[in-house]
């Protein structure tokens, strides 16, 4: 702002007065920015910008923003890449927009991911996973801030490309279709929201840079909404990227008993103990396949185990009666 | 104003039915997102209250400007965290939007404003 041309050319028409004040605000000026940046510590000066290569996904589609309405635009852009050709900003803002707070929250776009059939994932908060994201060909949707941290202005926007050279990103947002912006200026805007960003991945492919848990805890919300295909697609990904993680065969084994396939879901339950033989919770739930199956003995027989490996656990400590009083 | 009498209102609802709650939740299997959640956290953190906290979040989704049977789908897309995130600072929460008369139209007018006119 303190670069525009505008600004030098003025003090020649001025009066005395107008030239103190002037000079007051300019040192305002001056002083605003080196306030906000004095304890400041950005990811992007780690970066070895030499070994990272330029990228830009032009193919990204591209909504201009209505009024207040970055959120809808900024989610129908990733959708549209992760196959949802039904996406659209006007559908998606009834879904996502909300009228008393002039703007669309985090968890209602992840939510309306899942309500379009997608595994929505939240990526860790660094600057090299977006990065490697938009390698992998994802367009990552961002939150920033760019206001000031006391007086915040929320704003949705999707990262396309990044060019080491110049230290730029490349941004579909609001209505701009190729927003550059330098890495220090668009860092300051996302750290000031905590380095928020999600990608939607194409079905059945995983974000280049999940991480077990966090993948798996998106995987657990679309399961909770009862999307049993989206959900059995997901851990399904998982068990083939992480082969040892027990979890999955859980999830499975669970998806499993609430459709009612108890004989399914026993078998993906001792799947996961036989990956985790010491995690009482893949034992609890055997224990109530088996129940249902009818194999009382069997099921007191895991439960006991269950008991054993976490006797302090409120729920798995009492493992036992629980199926007693379930059999009753 | 009266968003916040609201908000803490259903809020102190949600603590006063709390116990009403209890006996439902832990009948079955233990299911993913709760061990995913245990796993991370470390906590045992049982989601007690859920229905009765989305039945709030529906509630404050349409005090919010959202249609009511619009407002039923939005919650049932969220996952527990997210309905306690929202019941607790719906208010608060980064709301992205992008406002159309930027911070710096404003700020150039403030300055030409105090340079010219007073």
């Amino acid at each position: 702002m303190t670069d525009r041309p505008v600004v030098p050319v003025f003090p020649l028409l001025l009066t005395k007065a107008a030239q103190s004040r002037l000079l007051l605000v300019l040192l305002l000026c001056c002083l605003l920015p080196a306030c906000s940046s004095l304890s400041s510590h950005y990811q992007y000066q780690q970066l070895s910008s030499a070994e990272l290569s330029a990228i830009e996904l032009s193919d990204t589609p591209f909504f201009p923003q209505q009024q207040y309405h970055c959120g809808p635009a900024a989610l129908a852009t990733v959708l549209q890449v992760s196959g949802v050709q039904a996406a659209n900003p006007d559908s998606l803002a009834q879904q996502v927009y909300l009228p008393e707070r002039q703007g669309s929250l985090q968890a209602e776009l992840l939510a309306a991911s899942r309500r379009a059939e997608r595994i929505p994932y939240v990526l860790a908060p660094q600057l090299t996973d977006l990065l490697v994201e938009l390698a992998a060909g994802h367009p990552v949707l961002v939150l920033q801030n760019l206001g000031l941290a006391r007086w915040p202005r929320w704003h949705y926007a999707v990262v396309i490309g990044f060019d080491p050279n110049k230290q730029q990103l490349l941004l579909r947002s609001g209505s701009r279709y190729r927003q550059s912006m330098s890495l220090r200026q668009f860092e300051r805007s996302w750290q000031l929201a905590d380095y928020w960003a999600m990608v939607v991945p194409a079905p059945g492919q995983l974000p280049a840079t999940a991480e077990p848990w966090r993948y798996l805890q998106a995987v657990a919300a679309v399961e909770q909404q009862q999307r049993w295909l989206l959900a059995a697609e997901g851990y399904h990904a998982a068990e083939r990227r992480w082969p040892g993680q027990a979890t999955s065969a859980f999830g499975l084994g669970n998806i499993a008993y609430q459709q009612h396939d108890f004989a399914a879901a026993k078998a993906h339950y001792y799947r996961a103990t036989e990956l985790a033989p010491a995690e009482a919770a893949y034992y609890f739930n055997l224990s109530w396949a088996l129940l249902r199956l009818g194999q009382s003995a069997e099921a007191l027989r895991v439960a006991a185990i269950t008991a054993q490996l976490a006797p302090d656990h409120p729920r798995y400590g009492k493992a036992i009666q629980l199926l007693e009083q379930a059999m009753e | 104003m009266k968003k916040i009498f609201v908000f803490s209102a259903s809020l102190a609802g949600a603590v006063l039915l709390q116990p009403a709650m209890l006996p439902a939740a832990h009948a079955d299997i233990v299911s993913t997102h709760e061990f995913v959640q245990e796993q991370q956290s470390g906590l045992n953190r049982a989601q007690l209250t859920e229905q009765l906290q989305r039945e709030d979040v529906r509630e404050l989704l349409v005090q919010y400007g959202v249609d009511p049977d619009e407002a039923l789908e939005r919650v049932a897309a969220l996952t527990d965290e997210e309905v306690l995130q929202l019941t607790a600072n719906i208010n608060e929460l980064p709301a992205g939007a992008g406002i159309s008369i930027s911070v710096t139209v404003i700020l150039i007018g403030i300055l030409v404003w105090l340079i010219f006119f007073r």
